[in-house]
C-alpha cells in the first residue's frame, strides 16, 4: 500500500473527506456570518444557535410529526429563517443606531437563551438522526469508500454557497445588497427599502445556518450544544477570510476544514487549535484577512 | 451590441411647459439636526417647476444639509417640506425618493463594488417618463465607452459625476438635487457638466443645485439663495446676481 510521509493513502483521503465535510458546514455558516456582518454590521453570535435549531427542528419534526428528511430540508430552514426575521425585526433593528457591541451582546444573549431552553427540554446528550434511506451505501472510488450521504452534503452545501455568491455578485438584487453594504443611506435615497432588505438578509443567513444544521443532523448527533462547539471555529474562519468577504468566507471555510483534517492526521494534538494559529498568523500578516479589503 | 445608438432628438420637454410660480418644492421654517448639533435654523425657500435654483454659501453653511434634509437623511427634522403638494418632512428616505426626487450626493456616491453598468441601472424607476438609456448615452457619450468597467471606482471624477447624474435621469424623478457637481473637476469637464444641466432644464427637469463654483452657478441658475449659518440670508435672480456680484462675492468669500 502506498504511503505518504508514513501515512497510508486511504487514511489520508479519509481525513480529507472529513475535512471537506466539516469545511462544507464552515462555509455555509461563515457565508451567513459574512453577509450579516457586511450589511448589518452585526457580529451574529446567534449563528451557532440557528445551526443547532436547524438540526433540532429537523429532529423534532421527525420524532413528533413524522416529517422526514427531505421536507425538513425545506421546513427547518424556513422556520429558523422566520425566527431570524423575528429577532431582527423586534430586537436587533433597534440597536443599529448604537454601538455595534450591543448587537453582539443581544445575539449572544439570544443564543444562550435558546440553547438553555433546549438543554432544558432535551438534555445535552445527543439524539440520533438516521441517514435517509436513499443515501444508504456509497461509492467505491478505488482509493477510498465515499458514503453517499457525505457526498450529498458536500455537493449540496457547495451548490448553496456558490449559488448565494452568484446571486450576490451577478443579480440586480445582489447589486442592491452590495450597494447597501457601501452606503445604506444613499441606497435608501434611491427608493430602495434597505431596512426590509436587512431583515430579509438576516433571515436568509439564519436559514442558511438552519440548512447546515439539517444537513449535519445525520452526521453528528443532534444536540442543543452542537452550535457552541462549531461557532467559535466559524468566527475564526470569518476573521481569516476577511470580515464581510463572501467568496473569502466560503473558500476559507473549505480550506480550514481540509487543514484541520490534515492536522488530525499528521499532528492530532494540534487539530483543534490549528484554526486559531492560522488566525493569529493571518492577523499578523494580513490584518484585513485573506480576501478582505481595507 | 447590435442595437444602433442613434443620437436622439430632444425636441420637446417631457413634462410640458414649465409653470412659473408653481412651487414644486417648498421648505418652510426647516430645522435639522445631526445628533445634538442643530444645523439648519428655519430655512425658507421654494423651487418652481422647471427652474434651476442654486444654493450658494461658504463651507459648512448648511447647503448640503438642506439637500440631505429634503431626502430625509438627517437625524431629526422640524418644519415643513412640501414636494408636489405633499408633505414629506416626516417621510423616510425610500418613500421620499419614490415621490420622484433624484439625488446626486456630495462626492458622487458611485459604488465601487458595482460595475459601471450596475451603478447606472441601480436606482429603481419611480415614475414614468424617465430618460431612455440611448438618450443618456447621447447626453454623456463617455459613459457608453466606460460601461463595461468592472468597478465604478475605475472611472475618473468627471465620469463618476456624469454617472451619478445619469443614473437618476433613468428613474423618472422630476426634481434633481445635485450636490456640488463640479467639485474637484477640471474646467473642461465643468463645462461639459454645465451643458448637460442646461440640457436637463430644456428637457423639463427642475434642479436644485448646491455649488461652490460661482461662475458655474451664475451661468446656469435662474435663482440663487445664499445660505449662511443654516439660514437663507439672501435671494438673487439671474439679473440681480450680475448687478450685485461684488456684494455677493464678498458674502461668499470668493
Amino acid at each position: 500500500m502506498t504511503d505518504i510521509l508514513g501515512v497510508p493513502l486511504p487514511l489520508l483521503f479519509g481525513q480529507l473527506l472529513i475535512g471537506l465535510i466539516n469545511g462544507s458546514f464552515y462555509a455555509l455558516l461563515s457565508l451567513g456570518l459574512a453577509v450579516i456582518f457586511g450589511l448589518l454590521n452585526v457580529i451574529n453570535f446567534a449563528h451557532g444557535a440557528f445551526y443547532m435549531l436547524g438540526a433540532v427542528v429537523a429532529w423534532l419534526l421527525l420524532t413528533y410529526f413524522g416529517i422526514g428528511y427531505f421536507p425538513a430540508l425545506i421546513l427547518a430552514p424556513l422556520i429558523v429563517g422566520a425566527l431570524g426575521v423575528t429577532l431582527e425585526k423586534t430586537l436587533l433593528s433597534r440597536l443599529y443606531t448604537v454601538d455595534h457591541l450591543y448587537g453582539l451582546l443581544l445575539t449572544f444573549g439570544a443564543a444562550l437563551i435558546v440553547e438553555g431552553l433546549f438543554i432544558n427540554l432535551l438534555g445535552v446528550s445527543g439524539k440520533p438522526y438516521n441517514t435517509p434511506q436513499v443515501f444508504a451505501g456509497g461509492f467505491n472510488l478505488g482509493f477510498m469508500f465515499l458514503p453517499a450521504y457525505r457526498a450529498w452534503v458536500i455537493v449540496a452545501s457547495l451548490l448553496v454557497c456558490f449559488g448565494t455568491w452568484l446571486m450576490i455578485e451577478r443579480t440586480k438584487l445582489g447589486s442592491y445588497l452590495r450597494a447597501a453594504v457601501e452606503s445604506p443611506e444613499l441606497v435608501r435615497a434611491f427608493g430602495i427599502r434597505v431596512p426590509m432588505m436587512m431583515t430579509l438578509t438576516y433571515g436568509f443567513a439564519a436559514s442558511l445556518a438552519g440548512l447546515a444544521g439539517v444537513l449535519a443532523a445525520p452526521i453528528y448527533t443532534v444536540s442543543p450544544i452542537m452550535g457552541q462547539s462549531i461557532i467559535i471555529t466559524v468566527f475564526a474562519i470569518v476573521v481569516i477570510g476577511g470580515m464581510g468577504s463572501i467568496l473569502g468566507s466560503i473558500l476559507t471555510g473549505l480550506g480550514v476544514g481540509l487543514i484541520e483534517g490534515l492536522t488530525r492526521l499528521f499532528y492530532p494534538e494540534a487539530s483543534s487549535v490549528v484554526v486559531f494559529l492560522l488566525m493569529i498568523v493571518i492577523l499578523l500578516t494580513r490584518p484585513h484577512g485573506l480576501f478582505g479589503r481595507s | 451590441m447590435p442595437k444602433s445608438r442613434k443620437t436622439p432628438t430632444f425636441c420637446k420637454p417631457i413634462w410640458g411647459p414649465p409653470m412659473p410660480d408653481a412651487p414644486v418644492l417648498q421648505l418652510s421654517d426647516l430645522n435639522a439636526w445631526y445628533g445634538e448639533s442643530h444645523i439648519l435654523h428655519g430655512v425658507d425657500l421654494r423651487v418652481n417647476t422647471g427652474e434651476v435654483v442654486c444654493l450658494l454659501g461658504r463651507n459648512g453653511a448648511g447647503k448640503t444639509t438642506i439637500l440631505r434634509s429634503i431626502m430625509g437623511l438627517v437625524d431629526r427634522r422640524e418644519g415643513e417640506i412640501a414636494f408636489a403638494g405633499r408633505q414629506i418632512a416626516d417621510a423616510r428616505p425610500e418613500t421620499i425618493a419614490r415621490q420622484g426626487i433624484g439625488y446626486c450626493p456630495e462626492e458622487r456616491g458611485i459604488f465601487a463594488s458595482l460595475t459601471v453598468r450596475e451603478n447606472l441601472m441601480m436606482p429603481p424607476v419611480v415614475a414614468k417618463g424617465g430618460i431612455s438609456l440611448d438618450e443618456i448615452y447621447a447626453l454623456f457619450p463617455n459613459l457608453l465607452e466606460r460601461l463595461s468597467a468592472q468597478s465604478g471606482a475605475r472611472l475618473s471624477g468627471g465620469e463618476q459625476q456624469m454617472l451619478a447624474i445619469a443614473r437618476v435621469l433613468r428613474t423618472g424623478a422630476k426634481l434633481l438635487l445635485l450636490d456640488e457637481p463640479t467639485e474637484g473637476l477640471a474646467p473642461v469637464i465643468v463645462q461639459q457638466i454645465a451643458r448637460s444641466v442646461k440640457r436637463l432644464k430644456e428637457l423639463g427637469f427642475t434642479v436644485l443645485l448646491v455649488e461652490q463654483n460661482f461662475y458655474f452657478a451664475s451661468e446656469l441658475a435662474d435663482r440663487h439663495y445664499v445660505i449662511e449659518h443654516g439660514k437663507v440670508v439672501g435671494e438673487y435672480t439671474r439679473e440681480t446676481l450680475k448687478t450685485r456680484a461684488d456684494e455677493l462675492k464678498l458674502l461668499l468669500g470668493v
